[in-house]
């Protein structure tokens, strides 16, 4: 007797086991060619609020190409570089990589990445110029477009209604932020007018990058140039002290604790990207509402300066192929699907607070990208977004960089701060080429 | 000793000196041969370059400026650390009742992680919620609120006070021990001799605790550069800036590992130096009581 049920529950087990089988074989079944993996490193896995997206848009892919399976691989955001750097000297590159603005150059010039020129050529057209050159390295194209997210103009409506600005008439110039700054703290003496991140950290130097643009036709570290000691950065770093000095921005603060006054309606005017939105109503749910949010904030393009147009820095997402991957064809589908796949768009670039890489695909989805603060992405800050100049020392660089801003936003001598920052970079380019 | 307890000895030994030797020895040697190299991730270099780094690094301001730092970041906590923690064991130590629940009250900033501890002091110190300036505005020191740890006047001891808040209990814990040990009948005799409060502390307690003050002392001084990265990164400009975190940005932000491991060897060796010359005076003094 007892035999005979260890043996109906033997083949019970087996008839599941079977069946699992079966079932696997069944899925593995819509697979025709060799079945293949590859490895994808990136922070939305990371980070909770995009984890589910990328999650989706992986599935949606594998479900596309069910030859290629993802091994997503999470790395926080602020140690992307050094880890990928540290799997790159192992000889342990991921097939794919998200990256951001400024981690190619750096990346490329260890070996890390492939040359995507031949593989993206159908796509190139299709991707603004400069938003393209953010990703080459020496002449090769080493990044392609992830989720277009250059910084713009944030400004808080209802603040500058309570100052008695117009809330529908954003600082055009810098002459007029100058004097709407002046105009919000005179009447509204516990809000910070502006906000700009002076914490140590290379980040500093990406938000405070636009405004180099702004005021410097040749911003500094570009066309072979350190320039740091030219007349329109001297301007443009006394401008930030004069705002430090009267009180108009907090000194010392990061990205984090900026976008916190923001959302909270402390800060009138800030530099950031389009996820800022995203930011607010996660920090402060009232705003959760689109209505809400338009209402209560409004984005536009940087206000023109001396440089005498409106510029913008390009601080996006991108996605690299390892230069040694194993499986070079399927990495490569699945970044093309990633860049120009309309369901990555819906699934992951969208809903994470990005603009979509191609032009094409900006067309395409127009109508979903009906708030007002999208459309001025896409009307008037891509447009008039450039590279920064980055390259493969830009992080050692950017110490400096930030040395030399927290100085000058502490009260010391600009033109000193500025002398010492040029010959420092000397050091790091000896023939002033950065 | 017998060969078959000589084995049983080196059996017992083996796994803690293979461990020692993976996790110190082969690291250390590591770096001391990477100190001689230009090995840079970025670059991809990685030759012979004989002692030119540690002649960069004598040319280079920031050595200095770490090392001001790290002396002044390394000492002053361990002074203020030491104070405060000596006085909460004196306090403790005359206690009678409640003094395990106290002792174990007092201890909490200790065995707080050091990262949540720089986190901790990252929210005390923000300059637009931040507790410290909410106390200080309302008692009238200050008119608005001041980022601390945003200005180089402000940042080093904005550090400094952290650290003591964190560092106190240890010295506490250690101190008390050593009070606890002291004889109670050598107390008392000197008490019928007419001894004042200071005498006592100037002739027997203090020498009685003088190894313990040694020990504990010199393992601070070691131990405490783990909150500067996360509460300043060596900011503002480089007015944090010790020899720990600049190997860090050396190692991990600018993958010069070859200058990182320089710094990180001639760190050792004063460390090494301050440590020998420490213990020197502590037992000189010793043997002279």
């Amino acid at each position: 007797m007892r035999r005979a049920a260890s043996s109906i529950v033997f083949a019970g087990v087996l008839g599941v086991v079977l069946m699992a089988g079966g079932g696997s074989a069944i899925a593995a079944g819509a697979c025709t060619g060799s079945h293949q993996e590859i490895s994808f490193a990136n922070w939305a896995a990371a980070e909770t609020a995009t984890a589910k997206e990328v999650a989706n848009a992986i599935a949606a892919f594998e479900k596309a190409s069910p030859c290629i399976t993802v091994n997503s691989i999470a790395i926080p955001f602020a140690e992307t570089v050094s880890q990928l750097t540290v799997m790159t000297v192992g000889n342990n590159t991921p097939d794919v990589m998200e990256l951001s603005s400024g981690m190619p150059q750096a990346l490329a010039a260890e070996g890390a990445l492939a040359d995507l020129h031949e593989d993206a050529a159908s796509m190139t057209n299709d991707i603004q110029p400069p938003i393209l050159q953010d990703g080459e390295s020496q002449g090769r194209l080493v990044a392609l477009p992830l989720s277009l997210t250059p910084h713009g103009f944030w400004f808080n409506k209802s603040l500058m209604k309570a100052a008695g600005l117009d809330p529908n008439r954003p600082s055009q110039t810098v002459d007029e932020l100058t004097h709407d700054m002046a105009t919000i703290k005179a009447k509204l003496p516990k809000v910070y007018p502006f906000a700009m991140m002076t914490a140590k950290g290379a980040y500093a130097v990406v938000n405070m990058w636009p405004w180099m643009q702004t005021f410097c036709k040749t911003p500094p570290m570009s066309n072979d140039h350190l320039g740091w000691t030219q007349p329109c950065t001297e301007q443009a770093f006394t401008w930030f002290q004069m705002m430090a000095k009267k009180g108009w921005m907090p000194v010392g603060n990061n990205m984090k604790a900026n976008r916190e006054l923001f959302a909270t309606d402390q800060v009138a005017f800030t530099i950031d990207g389009p996820y800022m939105r995203g930011i607010v109503a996660t920090i402060n749910p009232k705003y959760a509402p689109n209505a809400a949010f338009a209402d209560a904030f409004g984005a536009a393009k940087v206000p023109v300066g001396p440089s005498g147009g409106s510029r913008t820095a390009i601080d996006i997402h991108q996605i690299a192929m390892g230069a040694h991957s194993a499986h070079a064809a399927a990495a490569w589908t699945f970044m093309k699907f990633m860049v120009s796949s309309p369901q990555d768009m819906q699934d992951f670039i969208i809903p994470e607070g990005g603009l979509p890489p191609l032009i094409s695909l900006q067309k395409q989805f127009s109508a979903q990208l009906d708030q007002p603060y999208q459309q001025v992405w896409i009307k008037d800050i891509i447009p008039e977004a450039r590279p920064i100049p980055y390259n493969a020392n830009w992080y050692h660089a950017s110490d400096f960089m930030v040395n030399a801003l927290q100085k000058v936003v502490d009260g010391g001598n600009v033109k000193s701060a500025l002398n010492d920052l040029e010959t420092e970079l000397k050091h790091l380019y000896p023939h002033d080429q950065p | 000793m017998p060969r078959r307890d000589r084995a049983f000895v080196f059996g017992t030994l083996a796994p803690a000196i293979i461990v020692l030797v993976f996790i110190f020895i082969y690291p250390l040697g590591r770096s001391i041969s990477y100190s001689f190299t230009n090995y840079n991730l970025i670059n991809r270099t990685n030759e012979f370059v004989g002692v030119a780094n540690y002649g960069q690094l004598f040319h280079d301001p920031d050595f200095y400026t770490a090392l001001v730092n790290t002396l002044a970041l390394g000492i002053c906590p361990v002074i203020g650390g030491f104070v405060i923690g000596f006085a909460q064991a004196l306090v403790l130590n005359e206690i009678k009742w409640g003094r395990g629940i106290l002792r174990g009250l007092a201890l909490l900033p200790w065995v707080v992680p050091q990262i949540v501890v720089a986190y901790l002091f990252r929210f005390i110190y923000n300059p637009s919620v931040g507790v410290s300036n909410v106390l200080l505005r309302d008692l009238g020191v200050i008119h608005q609120f001041q980022p601390w740890l945003a200005h180089p006047s402000t940042a080093p001891t904005a550090v400094v006070l952290a650290y003591i808040w964190n560092e106190a209990p240890f010295f506490m814990l250690m101190l008390l021990a050593g009070l606890q040990g002291i004889p109670t009948d050598v107390i008392e005799a000197s008490v019928v001799d007419g001894a004042t409060w200071l005498q006592r502390m100037r002739y027997i307690i203090i020498p009685s605790l003088r190894r313990i003050i040694g020990i504990s002392t010199i393992l601070m001084v070691i131990w405490n550069f783990n909150i500067i990265w996360p509460l300043t990164e060596g900011g503002p400009v480089n007015w944090t800036l010790t020899f720990s975190v600049w190997v860090y940005r050396q190692a991990f932000q600018d993958f010069d590992l070859g200058y990182a491991a320089t710094i990180g060897v001639l760190w050792l060796l004063l460390l090494m130096l301050v440590t020998a010359i420490y213990i020197r005076i502590i037992s000189g003094r010793e043997t002279a009581v």
